[in-house]
């Protein structure tokens, strides 16, 4: 009994009222964290530092987001037990609201590091790194869509995209250990590059357990297909990244 | 419900009170040592159900019983099955606790003095001290076992009935709403004891209460207006129900 079916409200009606609130609470707090990571790569493209401070200072809003969204599940269950639909709606909200909160500090992480960055010569390679973190915000934005709109398919769409920007953290991997071994001066900016990346990474991890939640929650069955993996950065040695 | 030995098959079962129709086409496996929820909103059959499974029906006038209930393979629905023996086996609790106006003691020994299942005073004392251990009350009630069973509190003459019922170590147990008047601590104290019960009968249960049949039984089955809708684990019952129905009961949207 897949949730899209659902349309009908509850004999008491401020149950409805309270899932809509929750509902509203996840969409409202996905939206802060879609601008935070598109500050967080603005900051980064430009080593813009007034973006990084505004992305750094959005992730205590983040943080108040999830408080709240704990506060009103805890509510739901206890006054209303959930069942079912309801149920998995409400637990979907409660881990959604943790992933959101879990990106909101990768991407001030990553607005921290923009501002460590003094090195003029790693703007080339911060191209790779803007073209991830552009595909990471874009796979954010299908997924929170599909969260609000109960579209599973859009969800499992943006799950599948995570191997391109596996690939792209490969590629850009490569680049950052190559700049380092040419550029013996940049090993501070090059050593935060490599982390900006793996932090986009692991936004784009984050975003796929959101979209196996939407799946969960609005199918009632779990996503049982491996994901698709394509960082293959864990197994790069010196010597490859010398002859790539 | 296939996954394990049926202890009561139903199949095509149909009850009517006069002309009007109760059930309709009924198929269900009670499966041996599991606690079988009932649920569905008033007046969906799920009593009338559970009547059917111990003949209780038969004293209701008008009532009309077509299909077939099997008791380990055999059919309960025949001229040559005594009711009275078959209500032995297949052991029933109400609602309200239903305690003969007799001693504790008396009240447990009645079954097993009528089927004749002690010889001698001694071992109906055993039945009796076994029974109100089975039922988690023995320790409470055994310095005023002469004591009139009324004189106990709801949740105790609940597990009194509970204890008369498997005096005559019946198979099936039913229970219809067994603690809709019961307290919470009472409530528990029954749950606690149909978990133990499990091991050693089959267990079928009527309950409004949604959580506890989430709590409590393996299987449950979701009856609307006469029709067994769904039926099924219970963990997949209230997490990914099949049915908009079942979704619609137990996420309280019924309109």
């Amino acid at each position: 009994m897949s949730l899209e079916d659902n349309n009908q409200e509850h004999i008491v009606r401020s149950y409805s009222e309270e899932l809509n609130l929750l509902t509203s609470t996840v969409v409202r707090m996905g939206g802060i964290t879609e601008s935070q990571l598109n500050l967080s790569i603005k900051a980064i493209e430009n080593l813009d530092v007034s973006k990084a401070d505004l992305a750094i200072k959005s992730d205590l809003e983040l943080d108040n987001f999830e408080k709240e969204i704990e506060g009103l599940v805890t509510r739901l269950f206890v006054l209303r037990q959930p069942m079912a639909v309801d149920l998995r709606n409400v637990m979907a909200a409660l881990k959604i609201s943790s992933d959101l909160e879990r990106i909101g500090d990768y991407a001030k992480n990553i607005a921290i590091r923009s501002k460590s960055i003094t090195d003029d010569k790693v703007l080339p390679i911060m191209e790779g790194l803007v073209s991830m973190g552009t595909l990471a915000s874009e796979c954010l934005r299908n997924v929170l869509d599909g969260y609000q709109a109960l579209d599973s398919e859009a969800a499992l769409e943006a799950w599948r995209k995570d191997e391109e920007i596996d690939k792209l953290y490969t590629n850009v991997f490569v680049e950052v250990v190559n700049f380092m071994e040419k550029n013996s001066g940049s090993v501070n900016s090059g050593t935060h590059l490599a982390f900006i990346g793996k932090n986009i990474e692991r936004i784009g991890d984050l975003t796929t357990n959101i979209a196996e939640e939407i799946y969960f929650m609005v199918r009632g069955e779990r996503l049982t297909d491996d994901r698709p993996k394509a960082d293959k950065t864990a197994t790069i040695t010196s010597n490859e990244v010398i002859n790539d | 419900m296939e996954d394990s030995i049926p202890k009561m098959r139903v199949e095509n079962l149909d009850v009517s009170y006069f002309d009007k129709q109760a059930l309709f086409s009924i198929n269900l496996d009670i499966t041996k040592n599991n606690i079988t929820a009932l649920i569905g909103p008033s007046g969906c059959g799920k009593s009338t159900f559970l009547r059917c499974l111990n003949r209780m029906n038969d004293v209701i006038d008008g009532c009309v019983v077509k299909g077939k209930v099997e008791l380990d393979g055999s059919t309960i629905y025949d001229q040559r099955i005594d009711p009275v023996t078959l209500r032995a086996k297949v052991g029933i609790v109400f609602q309200k606790p239903n305690p003969f106006p007799k001693s504790i003691y008396d009240n447990v020994a009645y079954g097993p003095r009528i089927h004749g299942l002690a010889n001698t005073n001694s071992e109906l004392d055993d039945i009796v001290e076994k029974s109100l251990i089975r039922a988690g009350l023995w320790d409470e009630v055994k310095d005023r076992i002469s004591d009139s069973g009324t004189s106990l509190s709801g949740g105790q003459q609940q597990r009194l009935c509970i204890a008369r019922a498997i005096a005559v170590n019946p198979q099936v147990l039913l229970m219809d709403e067994p603690c809709s008047a019961l307290d919470p601590i009472a409530t528990a104290r029954i749950e606690e004891l149909m978990d133990e019960l499990r091991n050693r009968y089959t267990i079928v249960i009527v309950t409004h209460s949604m959580q506890q049949a989430a709590r409590v039984a393996q299987y449950t089955a979701f009856f609307h207006m006469g029709y067994l809708v769904e039926k099924g684990a219970t963990e997949k019952m209230f997490t990914t129900p099949d049915d908009k129905r079942t979704q619609d009961y137990i996420t309280g949207r019924f309109g």
